[in-house]
């Protein structure tokens, strides 16, 4: 009786979850369609695969995934796909690095070294964390503006220089996990500080960063908002999709085009991720918010 | 050398140079005593505490003073911009609570204050009661590797890589040009698009968000589970526990922590969440489909005039959550299953 309730239970669990795949692969396998499809082919029937499928509409969007951004000298320059996929690049690399590595050593020096300090950094990355303000972009933008560093890649980086958010406890829980023997092995070997850290722990956490890292890089790939604000010169790609995407031109302004736009910044992401996918999937385990 | 570097000085160069390495002294001073061991301890031991001290202190100084920067004195300017005005070239003056009071007089008079509060209520509401049951159940299925775990990982995961831009495009025209098609060819009933009807629009950008932000935890709550005692499972399964007791009286109270870090970092999403609404229709989001996020992204996008209302704006909401999550973290500490049961 129980195991029938069991099998009633995962029964629907895997009916709803069947349900979610259904949903979103026919939307993507639909969205990919498109975009090989003629506008006029699409719009007889949105639903269907009729007419002849072409490569003009990723040629369309290649062609049209640019951005006016100010040169600085009063005039205006446009940014293509080329530069975009370059700034992207640059963004989502140099960001993704930076916060890791940040949060990754803080987590070590609080983890394995016992000065009060630690103590205070770990229990204000849970103050900061659960003590939610509200509304501090404008103060942050004048920040920026300030310090110089508006609109610069070099200011982006130094803004993700941070170690506030939920990886520092998955760092913090890992390392606090890895025996201090090691370290003492080294200590008595010889090895500085930084050496114990670079060649005797940091590879021990090296799975767990390099998840991290991919994870980190794709959210900063496919993020536009953040660029938006800080790198209006600098457009990434996924920037340049947006404006695509919100692009009134006649000759763009067709969905099969605006589809074949999507699938220029969706393609090398899938990549990474059917490349990574039990990397990216892998262990996060962080525990709670009590030391 | 030093003789050089009071040149420098003179110049005005050189001075950021000095102000760090006098930065960098200070903290290490600050190490030093704060880590410093109590009565007499062998040479060797001070030694290296002393090296461990200045590891510490050049690892820490750059991120702490990004902290400094990017949090604390963003914050601090982010409280004095709410009792601030900008003048046409950027310059504060002081206002008092000028600020609130227009704010005060906007929510009476102006709709979309009560549209955006609404909407991120209700978001928020819905979003939790939809997603957390899901994502725990989700998490378990593919914890107790039933059949096609693999798989439903992969595909739970895959929204939250792909760019929302990108999601979103494909699901507003998927929604709104083939799913009418699609009902009129299958059941053959004549349907509005689910994005262009101004009805329903909330509601289908709703679906959206919670829908697709399944994937979300599932990772943090996975790992959660993986790391459970095989013998305390082991155990349960002797005494004759199925799944829905195992799921109940130990997956949950094991995962409790993790659990409430995520409800308890939700909290601030009340007020910040944009729902991409900014994805979906760029700054002319109809008014009534406003949540607060949106409303605080689109006012900063739109100029630095709007800066010190807008940070009153997040000052007062900042205001209502701060008790609201303790007084929640309180609740699930005490109320909580607890792993001595």
């Amino acid at each position: 009786m129980r195991k029938n309730k069991t099998t009633v239970l995962f029964g629907m669990v895997f009916g709803v979850l069947c349900l979610y795949i259904l949903f979103l692969v026919v939307q993507l396998i639909w969205g990919l369609a498109t975009s090989f499809r003629e506008n006029l082919a699409f719009l007889e029937n949105p639903f269907g695969v009729s007419g002849k499928w072409k490569l003009d509409n990723y040629v369309l969007a290649f062609d049209n995934i640019k951005k006016s951004v100010p040169d600085g000298q009063g005039a205006y320059k446009t940014v293509y796909i080329e530069d975009m996929v370059w700034n992207s690049l640059v963004y989502s690399v140099g960001c993704a690095f930076i916060n890791t590595f940040v949060t990754c050593t803080v987590a070590y020096v609080v983890a394995k070294y016992d000065f009060k300090i630690c103590r205070v950094i770990f229990n204000t990355v849970i103050v900061v964390m659960i003590l939610p303000i509200v509304g501090s972009l404008p103060a942050e933008i004048r920040m920026t503006k300030l310090l110089n560093i508006y609109g610069t890649m070099g200011g982006m980086f130094i803004m993700r220089a941070s170690f506030l958010g939920t990886y520092f406890f998955v760092f913090t829980a890992i390392y606090k996990g890895v025996p201090n023997d090691y370290m003492e092995a080294a200590y008595i070997d010889g090895a500085s500080d930084f050496n114990v850290y670079i060649n005797i722990m940091f590879p021990m956490v090296k799975n767990t960063f390099s998840t991290i890292l991919l994870l980190s890089f794709i959210a900063y790939w496919n993020d536009y908002s953040i660029p938006l604000i800080y790198l209006p010169d600098r457009p990434p790609l996924a920037l340049g999709l947006y404006e695509f995407n919100m692009s009134t031109t006649n000759a763009v302004s067709t969905v099969p085009a605006k589809m074949a736009g999507c699938f220029c910044v969706f393609i090398p992401i899938f990549v990474i991720f059917i490349l990574f996918q039990d990397k990216l999937t892998g262990n996060l385990y962080m525990g709670g918010l009590k030391e | 050398m030093l003789r050089k570097g009071r040149m420098k000085n003179k110049n005005g160069e050189g001075r950021l140079s000095e102000w760090i390495s006098s930065l960098r002294w200070t903290l290490y001073e600050l190490f030093r005593k704060i880590g410093a061991p109590h009565g007499n301890k062998p040479k060797k031991l001070k030694n290296k505490k002393k090296k461990g001290a200045l590891f510490c202190t050049a690892m820490l100084a750059l991120p702490l003073l990004q902290f400094f920067l990017f949090y604390i004195c963003v914050n601090f300017t982010s409280v004095l911009l709410a009792f601030q005005k900008l003048d046409v070239n950027g310059n504060a003056v002081w206002v008092g609570l000028e600020n609130f009071k227009t704010l005060f007089r906007q929510f009476q008079t102006e709709k979309v204050f009560t549209y955006a509060l609404k909407n991120s209520l209700l978001s928020y509401l819905i979003g939790t009661i939809c997603t957390t049951p899901l994502t725990l159940i989700f998490s378990f299925y593919i914890y107790k590797k039933m059949f096609g775990h693999n798989l439903m990982k992969i595909m739970l995961f895959l929204p939250s890589v792909i760019s929302s831009i990108v999601m979103v495009m494909i699901y507003t025209y998927f929604v709104d040009l083939a799913v009418p098609v699609f009902f009129e060819t299958v059941f053959h009933i004549e349907i509005q698009g689910l994005y262009s009807n101004a009805e329903i629009r909330f509601r289908t950008i709703l679906f959206y968000n919670i829908w697709f932000g399944l994937g979300g935890g599932i990772l943090m709550y996975l790992s959660a589970m993986n790391s459970i005692n095989e013998s305390v499972v082991e155990a349960a399964q002797l005494e004759g526990a199925g799944y829905w007791q195992e799921f109940v009286h130990i997956t949950l109270p094991m995962i409790y922590p993790t659990f409430t870090t995520f409800f308890i970092v939700g909290i601030a999403g009340i007020f910040t969440n944009q729902m991409n609404l900014y994805t979906f229709g760029g700054s002319l989001v109809n008014l009534r489909d406003y949540t607060l996020g949106y409303y605080l992204f689109k006012q900063a996008l739109d100029g630095q005039i709007n800066y010190p209302r807008l940070s009153a704006l997040g000052l007062l909401m900042t205001a209502i959550l701060v008790p609201l999550t303790f007084l929640v973290r309180y609740c699930l500490e005490k109320f909580g299953p607890s792993t001595e049961e």
